[in-house]
């Protein structure tokens, strides 16, 4: 029935929703620094003034300043690269591909490091550089793949490849020639994906680019269905094929561009957040989609949580990511190998 | 009139034309069944006149509407062979998809759509496999899941692309009912490719032959000579009269190249 479907779907997005807010809540009280639940309630209802001690008056700044910023931005970039990826793999008919397939993380890596290296890291100067070398590195490849009519995705990917590679060897450039004390080492910190230091400055950046990819992308969820379904069956189903397809391609890379630039590459969440979706809400990606997003942002929070508490000095996202991710992925593959 | 091809011209290459000079139309309730040897441009006449690709020269409409690459047509259901998806959608979900091409640019579908899936899948028969994942059907009853994609819309020219191919004789038995009552029923245009002139013979109004430099269009009984399926076919043949049913069938034997 698909009612049963319907009300199924429905279930698994609150069921999200709840987790999502179960997480946020335990991620707020984790923390090296512990916070009570007494100081809590005092800090939320305000009752800091000039006579209260200095220990809620820290608790107060950790709780506002580092960590609530450091879980929105997790959230935030988690749902945004989980959608990314979901809307990817649609719409390039490949369930194996991730948000990165365009160059993206790359021409935004590249950006930050240019930042890094000319200016010192702070201020608007790197993300905005970030940002729009993420933009730039979609450009390419759409100037690649020229301005035909019947462009086929083979190409679209081999732009990709191109791109990707150049902006990676320009990158491992910049690492040779950067002093080594010190910015040697913050770009490659910056490459491994981290949400330390989060600050409400990095949601201002990040915030438009991604929630408009995220929305742009939700409101296109249908869409990708028949993209997935090839650029022949597409065009008889009442859709262009090509500018969808770009239009799409667009939306993933702000979304991207705009995640890569606050938190560094954060890899494998693109790719493993869509399959475990897939197992409770289906293929459809209309309800993909929407499931990515909220599984993506509790997940990164999660794992952002464990990042900043596994040990005393913080493990970089982008490290438990991969060492989630990749055989958390190897796993699903070869039960779903089994059943075949 | 619902189809109309104008002089259309085709070419891959400049120099190597495929399809010269076509004309043709089609009214309501009429099926034209396209055939010809292998590679000779059959898909190649469909894909102009649905408007994947563009005529060289010449031009078709549908409804007064041409046929433009970019511009899909929305009154065209377009039935494409049978084959596999990336993602096992559902039946359901792939019928409901017909829909989502025809709606303002970011709806989704709604009960409404889905009741109307509900509905074309049973009137084909195939309700029972609504849940079932695409990539789980045989090769016929896909294919039933694409005409029923295609028919949601209420297209006014439903195009078929060999759909007979993957079926046993009996499916292809019903798929030829099928299509005739929908045609008639709806007073829509049809065109089939079809590898089978039995078929043509059995449902199609108007037979088109296409040759290497020419072509044959016309009514079903002028066009089907023996005579024509040796020029077009390189094929002898014998045709056969007899009664089934109050009616007078016409069946082509082949027995040997040219």
């Amino acid at each position: 029935m698909n009612r049963e479907r319907n009300s199924q779907y429905h279930n698994v997005i609150a069921f999200l929703l709840l987790l999502l807010i179960i997480i946020t809540v335990f991620a707020v009280f984790v923390g090296q620094y512990s916070i009570s639940l007494s100081d809590l309630l005092d800090i939320i209802t305000k009752k800091t003034d000039q006579t209260t001690g200095n220990t809620l008056k820290t608790a107060e700044h950790v709780l506002f300043q580092v960590r609530i910023p450091r879980i929105i931005l997790a959230g935030l970039v988690g749902a945004g690269l989980s959608i990314s990826g979901a809307a990817l793999q649609g719409t390039f008919q490949n369930p194996l591909v991730s948000p990165d397939l365009l160059g993206v993380c790359s021409g935004a890596g590249f950006g930050a490091a240019l930042g890094i290296l000319l200016g010192n890291g702070s201020g608007l100067f790197t993300p905005v550089l970030s940002l729009a070398f993420g933009l730039i590195s979609v450009l390419l490849v759409y100037f690649f793949t020229g301005t035909k009519n019947n462009i086929n995705t083979l190409s679209v990917i081999l732009g990709g490849i191109i791109v990707s590679s150049i902006f990676t060897a320009l990158i491992s450039l910049i690492k040779y020639v950067a002093d080594s004390a010190e910015t040697l080492p913050a770009i490659t910190f910056w490459q491994m994906g981290s949400f330390a230091n989060a600050t409400y400055h990095d949601i201002k950046i990040s915030f438009i680019p991604v929630v408009t990819g995220i929305v742009g992308l939700i409101l296109l969820r249908w869409k990708i269905n028949l993209l997935s379904l090839g650029d022949e069956d597409c065009y008889t189903l009442g859709i262009n094929p090509n500018s969808t397809r770009w239009l799409i391609i667009l939306f993933t890379a702000l979304t991207t561009a705009g995640c890569v630039t606050v938190s560094g590459v954060i890899g494998w969440v693109g790719l493993v957040i869509p399959h475990i979706c897939r197992k409770f809400v289906g293929v459809n990606h209309g309800y993909l989609l929407p499931a990515s997003c909220f599984a993506g942002a509790t997940f990164m929070i999660l794992v952002d949580t464990a990042a900043r508490n596994l040990t005393a000095a913080e493990i970089p996202v982008g490290i438990l990511t991969a060492l989630i991710g990749a055989p958390f992925f190897a796993a699903i593959y070869r039960r779903g190998k089994k059943t075949r | 009139m619902i189809l109309d091809v104008q002089n259309g011209c085709f070419e891959y290459l400049s120099g190597k034309p495929i399809l010269k000079n076509i004309m043709f139309h089609l009214d309501g309730g009429q099926i034209m069944a396209v055939m010809g040897r292998n590679g000779i441009g059959k898909t190649t006449l469909i894909k102009c006149i649905v408007g994947i690709l563009p005529w060289s020269e010449g031009f078709s409409t549908i409804e007064e509407v041409r046929s433009q690459v970019n511009k899909p047509i929305k009154s065209i259901g377009y039935v494409p062979q049978a084959h596999k998806v990336s993602f096992a959608y559902s039946v359901r979900d792939m019928v409901v998809f017909g829909k989502v091409g025809h709606q303002s640019y970011l709806a989704a579908p709604g009960k409404n759509d889905y009741a109307l899936a509900d509905d074309i899948l049973d009137k084909m028969g195939i309700y029972d496999l609504r849940d079932h994942s695409c990539n789980e059907l045989s090769g016929g009853q896909l294919q039933l899941v694409f005409i029923a994609r295609a028919l949601i819309n209420s297209p006014r020219l439903l195009v078929l692309d060999e759909p007979e191919a993957h079926l046993d004789f009996r499916n292809q038995i019903r798929l030829l009912n099928l299509i005739k009552n929908v045609v008639s029923e709806n007073k829509i245009a049809c065109i089939i490719n079809t590898h089978y002139p039995n078929h043509a013979m059995r449902i199609a109004d108007q037979c088109f032959l296409l040759g290497e430099h020419d072509y044959r269009v016309g009514l079903t009984p002028e066009v089907m000579t023996e005579e024509n399926i040796r020029t077009y076919f390189g094929v002898h043949s014998y045709s056969h009269q007899f009664q089934y049913n109050g009616e007078a069938v016409t069946t082509f034997t082949f027995l040997d190249e040219v």
